[in-house]
């Protein structure tokens, strides 16, 4: 599970919402669009404060994603935008409830024993092994 | 101002004068930028370390790609000439010490408060980062350029003060 946590400015949580728009758009009927538009954010991402992250950018991104009805992500940032800054900044408070102060940050939960493990960064992969290994075993 | 600039050359210089303070001044330069470095993402490094000081070299690469990416090579710059500096500054305060501690003149009273003045303003956005300001370094001014150049003025202007510490400044008298 994904939680936003938008802390560097205005253009970060437009970005949190449109993402969820986008998971909206694309989870029923082919959930694999989302990862392919993440990473297309990812890699068109611009200089923080440049304002790359404004609505209209995202969306001329959003628009070379194959799968992505653009028109729709924008038809949801209009009509649904400030319930999913609402849902955001729950997100913001729980994860902060959690000790997390940046990001990227992976809680691992064991829903059996309820023990969870916590990495902040991003870590080396034997990090996770270690970190995913002793909670499954708690 | 002339007298500023002169002292601050030779301040500079004084670590040059042997073998063993060049060595000293570079093993602190090293150690002063891997705590600055790691200091840009605390909570990150203190974890990654926590678990294995074998992940030190990771820890230092990671996050000097990160601070290159996110404040450019005018950052990373600022970066390692604080801690250039700061490997003068220890050595030249030690050297002013000892060159006290034989003369009688007060010993680290002296070069202490420099040193704190100057002390860890370039890291200060990761102690921020530490008390709970997420992503305190992206948020300062120019992604925290403007307090590590405070801090490398403050550490030059406390050497262009000290000079070469094997010699003292006498005022003539009126």
């Amino acid at each position: 599970m994904y939680i936003q946590f938008p802390y560097l400015s205005q253009g970060s949580l437009t970005a949190a919402v449109m993402d969820r728009c986008v998971w909206r758009q694309v989870r029923d009927d082919n959930p694999g669009r989302y990862r392919d538009w993440h990473s297309t954010v990812f890699d068109e991402q611009g200089e923080k404060g440049s304002g790359w992250a404004s609505t209209d950018n995202l969306l001329d991104i959003t628009r070379g994603v194959d799968g992505v009805d653009a028109d729709a992500v924008d038809s949801c940032m209009q009509t649904d935008r400030a319930d999913i800054e609402s849902s955001i900044a729950a997100d913001v408070t729980k994860a902060q409830e959690l000790g997390l102060r940046g990001s990227p940050a992976s809680i691992f939960y064991n829903r059996d024993t309820g023990d969870t493990g916590r990495l902040v960064g991003a870590q080396p992969y034997a990090r996770f092994e270690t970190e995913i290994t002793a909670v499954q075993n708690a | 101002m002339n007298d500023h600039v002169s002292r601050l050359l030779a301040a500079l210089a004084y670590p040059l004068t042997s073998g063993r303070r060049t060595l000293a001044a570079g093993l602190v330069a090293v150690a002063t930028y891997c705590l600055l470095i790691l200091s840009t993402f605390p909570t990150y490094s203190m974890q990654l370390l926590g678990a294995d000081m074998g992940y030190l070299d990771e820890a230092v690469v990671a996050l000097t790609a990160n601070i290159y990416q996110t404040t450019g090579a005018l950052g990373l710059s600022l970066v390692v000439a604080y801690a250039v500096t700061t490997g003068v500054a220890l050595t030249a305060a030690v050297g002013r010490a000892r060159v006290a501690d034989r003369t009688g003149v007060r010993g680290l009273s002296s070069v202490v408060p420099g040193l704190l003045a100057s002390g860890c303003a370039s890291c200060g956005a990761g102690i921020l980062g530490l008390l709970g300001f997420a992503g305190a370094l992206a948020t300062l001014p120019f992604q925290g350029n403007l307090l590590r150049l405070a801090g490398l003025c403050l550490l030059l202007g406390y050497l262009s003060r000290l000079g070469d510490p094997r010699q003292c400044a006498v005022t003539p008298a009126e």
